[in-house]
C-alpha cells in the first residue's frame, strides 16, 4: 500500500487528521530541508488552512476523495497563484503567478495540501539541479550525489518522506530520471493527458506535467485526479482517460514485454544486472519476453537537442524583465540593451547554451539543415515506436544507464560525454506513456530504477505491468528520513 | 563550424550578451552541440525518407491550435504586480535619451 492510501485509511478511520499530518511534514521539512534542500519555497500557512478544509470535508464525509488531506509538494516551474514560482532562475525571483497550473486547481478541487514549491534544473534544463538558482538538491541515499534533474526537488521530497507526493515535468525524462535514482515511482504520461496549462513552458512539444509518488498504486490516484481534457490547453486529447487505478490487479500472464536492444545496451553492469532480474521476476508471473530493435531511437539525442534547443529559444524569448522578473540596476542605453542585460545578468550559462543552439538552430540557412531534418526524423522514430508496438504490449529497459553519479559526474553533450538521458528521451520524442519503478538497490546501496514504456494512451498498461512487478518483487528501497506515516 | 562572428549575431538573435572571456568557451560547447546535432542528417539519410516524408508529417495531436477568441483579461493592478518599475497604471522604462 501506498503513502497516500495509508494516510488516506489514517484520515478515514480518523486517527489522524490532516492538520495534524500536514504539521507533522513541516515539523520534517524544518529539520531535514537544509540537508537535502529539496524545497525552495515552504507554504505553511497555506499548507494549515488548505489541511483545515480538508478536515471539515473528512467529517462531512462528502467528497473526500483519496487524495483530500494529503500534503504533496509542486515543482517550482508550475504556476501557483500568489505562490512565488521561479523555475529556480534568478530571471523570475518574485514572480508571483495570476492564475493556477490546471493539473494543481485539479488537485485543490480533490482537497490537496500543498506544502512548497520544490527545486529544479534552472527553466528544467539539467539534470542534476546543479543550474538552480537555489543550488543543488541532495540525493537522500548519498548526499554527496545527484538526486538527478530536472525534477530533482520532486524526487528528493518523496524519497525523503517530506511529502505524500509530488508534480514535476518531463521534456526528455525529468521525472523518470531522478525519480530512478532517488528510488521512487515516476510517471511521464501520453503528451496530452495532463494539461500543460500553467507549466511553465521548455519545449512545448515535449513538455508534460509527470508524477512522483513511493508507489504505483499512489502514482495511478494521482493520475485520474489530474489527466483529462482542458480546454485551456489546446494540445491536451479528449481521448477518454480510463480509471487508471481500477485498473491495477489484472493479470499480465501471456502478455508481452519488449526488450528494446538499442537502450538495453547502454546500462552499466550494476545497472543491466537488476534490469534483468526484473525480466526474471516478469517470465515467472507468465509474462513472454521478446526481442525488437528500433534503430531509428539511436538518432533521438540529436533530435532532442535540436528540437527542444529551438523551442527553448523562442518560449525564453518573453523574458524581458519589464512585466515581471529581474531587471536590472545598471545604467542601459536603449530598451533592447535592458533587456540584454537583464537577460545577461539573471540567465545562466546552461539556459544561455540553449538558447543560443536553438537559435542557431532555427536561423536563415540552418533551418533546413537541422530544425526540418529533426521533425522528419523524429516522425521516423514516432512510426518505428508504433511499428515496435505490434510485437509487444510494453517495452521494458533500465531507466538511466548508472546508478546516481557524484555531484560534477554528470554528462552532457557540452562536456563531450554521453548523456544519462538516452533511455528516456526517445519517450518524448514519441508522445509515449512511460513508468520508473524502484528494481533494487546496487551494491553500493544505490536505488537502480526500471522503465517500463507503452504505446500512445496505453497508461492502464504501463501501470499494471509495474503494479504486478512491485506486488510480486517486493522491492522497497529503504528509507528514514523526514516523516514516516 | 561556427565562427566567433556567427556567435555573436546569435547573442545578438538572443538578446544575450557575452563577454570576450565567454566567447571561446561558449564557441567550443556550443561546436560539440552542433556536431552532436549534426548525426541527425545521418539519420535521415540512413532511414531513406523520401523526399514527401522529409516534407515532415507533423502529429497533428500534437501540434494544434486553438479558436483565437477574445477574453476578458486579468486586472491591469495584478498584471503590473510583478513588475519593478511601475507608474500610473502603466510598465515603466526608464528614460534614457
Amino acid at each position: 500500500m501506498g503513502r497516500i492510501e495509508r494516510m488516506h485509511n489514517l484520515l478515514q478511520k480518523g486517527e489522524v487528521s490532516s492538520r495534524e499530518l500536514t504539521e507533522s511534514y513541516l515539523q520534517a521539512i524544518d529539520r531535514d530541508n537544509p540537508r537535502f534542500n529539496a524545497y525552495v519555497t515552504i507554504t505553511p500557512d497555506l499548507a494549515l488552512d488548505q489541511a483545515n478544509k480538508a478536515d471539515e470535508i473528512i467529517a462531512r464525509k462528502e467528497g473526500f476523495s483519496p487524495l483530500c488531506g494529503i500534503p504533496m509538494s509542486l515543482k517550482d516551474n508550475i504556476s501557483t497563484k500568489g505562490i512565488e514560482t521561479t523555475c529556480c532562475s534568478q530571471m523570475l525571483k518574485g514572480y508571483k503567478p495570476l492564475y493556477d497550473a490546471t493539473a494543481w486547481q485539479r488537485l485543490q478541487s480533490k482537497g490537496a495540501v500543498l506544502l512548497g514549491k520544490v527545486n529544479l534544473d534552472e527553466f528544467a534544463m539539467g539534470s542534476s539541479t546543479r543550474t538552480s538558482c537555489f543550488k543543488e538538491s541532495k540525493n537522500p541515499f548519498d548526499t554527496d550525489r545527484t538526486p538527478g534533474g530536472s525534477s530533482g526537488g520532486s524526487a528528493t521530497s518523496v524519497a525523503a518522506n517530506l511529502c505524500g507526493y509530488s508534480l514535476g515535468s518531463d521534456t526528455g525524462g525529468s521525472v523518470r530520471q531522478p525519480a530512478s535514482l532517488c528510488g521512487v515511482v515516476g510517471f511521464k504520461p501520453t503528451y496530452g493527458t495532463i494539461s500543460r496549462r500553467g507549466l511553465i513552458a521548455f519545449a512545448s512539444s515535449l513538455d508534460q506535467v509527470g508524477i512522483v509518488t513511493d508507489s504505483i498504486e499512489d502514482c495511478a490516484l494521482v493520475y485520474d485526479a489530474i489527466a483529462g481534457f482542458d480546454p485551456l490547453d489546446p494540445t491536451t486529447s479528449r481521448h477518454y482517460v480510463p480509471d487508471t487505478y481500477r485498473g491495477l490487479e489484472r493479470s499480465i500472464k501471456g502478455r508481452k514485454i519488449g526488450i528494446v536492444k538499442e537502450i538495453f545496451e547502454y546500462a552499466t553492469d550494476e545497472v543491466l544486472i537488476l534490469v534483468k532480474e526484473a525480466v526474471r521476476v516478469y517470465k515467472e508471473m507468465g509474462a513472454e519476453i521478446v526481442e525488437i530493435s528500433i534503430p531509428e531511437i539511436d538518432y533521438s539525442l540529436p533530435v532532442y537537442y535540436i528540437l527542444a534547443c529551438a523551442e527553448a529559444s523562442s518560449n525564453l524569448a518573453r523574458y524581458d524583465g519589464i512585466r515581471y522578473g529581474y531587471c536590472t540596476d545598471k545604467p542601459y542605453d536603449s530598451i533592447k540593451d535592458m533587456v540584454r542585460k537583464n537577460r545577461t545578468e539573471a540567465m545562466g550559462n546552461e539556459v544561455k547554451r540553449r538558447i543560443l543552439l536553438g537559435t542557431y538552430v532555427l536561423s536563415k540557412g540552418y533551418g533546413e539543415e537541422y530544425y526540418k531534418k529533426a521533425q522528419t526524423m523524429r516522425d521516423l522514430i514516432c512510426r518505428a515506436f508504433s511499428e515496435a508496438f505490434s510485437k509487444c504490449d510494453v517495452m521494458l529497459s533500465s531507466t538511466t544507464p548508472t546508478v546516481a553519479p557524484k555531484f560534477g559526474g554528470e554528462m552532457s553533450v557540452a562536456e563531450d560525454k554521453y548523456p544519462a538521458d538516452i533511455c528516456t528521451v526517445p519517450v518524448n520524442i514519441g508522445g509515449l506513456p512511460a513508468v520508473t519503478l524502484c528494481a533494487g538497490q546496487s551494491p553500493s546501496g544505490l536505488p537502480v530504477g526500471i522503465q517500463l514504456i507503452g504505446n500512445r494512451f496505453c497508461e492502464r498498461d504501463i501501470l499494471n505491468f509495474a503494479f504486478a512487478y512491485q506486488q510480486q518483487a517486493k522491492i522497497i528501497c529503504a528509507t528514514d528520513w523526514g516523516f514516516e506515516i | 563550424m561556427i565562427t566567433k562572428e556567427e556567435l555573436e549575431n546569435l547573442a545578438l538573435l538572443s538578446n544575450i550578451y557575452m563577454s570576450e572571456e565567454e566567447v571561446p568557451r561558449f564557441l567550443e560547447e556550443l561546436q560539440k552541440m552542433i556536431k552532436f546535432a549534426d548525426q541527425v542528417t545521418q539519420g535521415v539519410e540512413r532511414f531513406s525518407a523520401s523526399e514527401d516524408e522529409q516534407a515532415s508529417e507533423l502529429d497533428n495531436s500534437i501540434f494544434v491550435s486553438r479558436e483565437d477568441e477574445v477574453r476578458e483579461s486579468a486586472p491591469s493592478e495584478a498584471v503590473l504586480g510583478n513588475a519593478k518599475n511601475v507608474e500610473s497604471d502603466c510598465f515603466l522604462v526608464r528614460k534614457r535619451v
